[in-house]
């Protein structure tokens, strides 16, 4: 796909401003791991909207909050002890941290990894809220891969988000994530892990959806899977 | 949670350094620092103190939970911390149908009532910044100004901007990126 600067820092604008609907969210998305990391005009241009966006906070009055709130935010701290995290333990009773410590163990690597990918600066802050959610829940997809693929959700909620490791580079192909809903498939978005990581927001929630899963495919934005799932799993019922 | 003296006088990046490495007293210095700002932001998206606070604790909880996700190389703490709290918010006010009624306000004038963060305390740097960022949003158009305040600040969709305007979802992009430019411009 070729790339217009103008129509590119558009893009930009709306997104660093979060505005911009779904198909405009998803061209943006294209053009941050397509273009723009190689695009000096554009990268720059990224970098100083951001920088507006930040500032646009102040235009708000500084409220300070209740004092309740420090408290608040010390016992959830308290609960997530920084650097001792246990990697990916699996265990109900502990789910909270454990989520932020499954986190943990590929946040270093993909945090920097993907710092091209703006957007998912945004999506790794709000995953680590929902992995931190208490009801948050963790489905393996299963298939002949030694790849790790998890799906992390909470119901109610209408995001989850797919954390691949382990994950064979596929050349000049891409990883694509499909949700089935009956005998339906939608696409939810497709990446090439760095260091065998990849991650992918999905925006429905695991109510709507039958079965998610994971193709290897040519082309990131084909409307149908062309090839058998390398991965997938089931949601069960709620309870 | 208790801040100290020395620890006020702490640049941004040498706090966010001590709190990657696990320091309490560093994250709550840099709370305090920051959520002030990071409320007031909360606020005027949501208009709503309870979903507010909850915006602001989820973004503070999620950087100590995993302080990598901040890379000091993209830029400052302070537009980090307040675009999460932002897009935070702006996913809230989205999923939150009773807010769509909320009053739809057109200018960047603190909500009645709402006018008693200027008694918060804020470091120098900080509030200068403040103003200078008024000053910068008092010199766009009218019609940049109401782009840019329905999407930043009410959340709105540019498309959901150009239907409730009556304006070609075209116009809505140019103005937008010519305000940003113009913000660009005078405060870079």
């Amino acid at each position: 796909m070729s790339w217009d600067h103008e129509r590119v820092e558009e893009l930009l604008a709306g997104h660093v401003l979060g505005a911009l609907d779904t198909e405009d969210a998803e061209l943006a998305e294209r053009a941050l791991v397509e273009h723009v990391p190689g695009c000096e005009r554009c990268a720059s241009a990224l970098h100083d909207l951001r920088s507006i966006a930040g500032d646009l906070a102040l235009a708000a009055p500084a409220v300070a909050p209740s004092p309740a709130l420090e408290g608040r935010l010390r016992a959830t701290i308290e609960g997530v002890p920084l650097r001792r995290r246990t990697p990916w333990l699996v265990g109900a009773a502990a789910a909270a941290a454990v989520a932020v410590a499954g986190l943990s163990g590929w946040n270093v690597t993909l945090a920097g990894r993907l710092s091209e990918a703006e957007t998912r600066q945004a999506w790794l802050a709000d995953a680590v809220s929902a992995f931190g959610h208490p009801d948050a829940e963790v489905l393996q997809l299963e298939g002949s891969s030694r790849a790790r693929i998890n799906v992390w959700f909470v119901r109610g909620e209408q995001r989850m988000y797919l954390v691949a490791s382990n994950m064979e580079h596929p050349g000049e192909d891409v990883y694509k994530v499909w949700v089935v809903d009956g005998d339906t498939a939608h696409g939810e978005g497709s990446f090439v892990p760095e260091d065998g990581v990849g991650m992918v927001p999905v925006n429905v929630g695991p109510s709507e959806v039958d079965l998610v899963m994971v193709t290897r495919e040519a082309v990131s934005d084909g409307p149908t899977p062309t090839a058998s799932p390398i991965a997938s799993a089931t949601f069960a019922p709620a309870g | 949670m208790v801040g100290d003296t020395a620890a006020v006088a702490e640049s941004d990046p040498e706090l966010v350094r001590r709190v990657q490495a696990g320091d309490r007293e560093a994250f709550t210095e840099l709370y305090r620092r920051f959520a002030p700002a990071a409320y007031g932001l909360a606020l005027r998206v949501l208009r709503q103190p309870g979903l507010a606070q909850d915006v602001v604790h989820d973004a503070f909880a999620a950087i100590w939970g995993a302080p990598e996700i901040y890379d000091q190389a993209r830029g400052a703490f302070r537009s980090f911390l307040l675009s999460l709290v932002h897009h935070r918010a702006v996913d809230v006010v989205r999923r939150e149908e009773r807010l769509r009624d909320r009053e739809r306000r057109v200018n960047l004038e603190p909500p009645p009532n709402e006018d008693w963060g200027e008694a918060v305390f804020e470091a120098a740097d900080l509030a200068d910044r403040r103003r200078e960022v008024r000053r910068a949003l008092a010199e766009l158009s009218p019609e940049q100004r109401e782009v840019i305040e329905l999407a930043y600040f009410q959340g709105y969709t540019q498309v959901r901007i150009a239907a409730e305007r009556g304006i070609p979802l075209g116009t809505v992009k140019t103005r937008t990126l010519a305000a940003m430019r113009k913000l660009r411009s005078l405060l870079s």
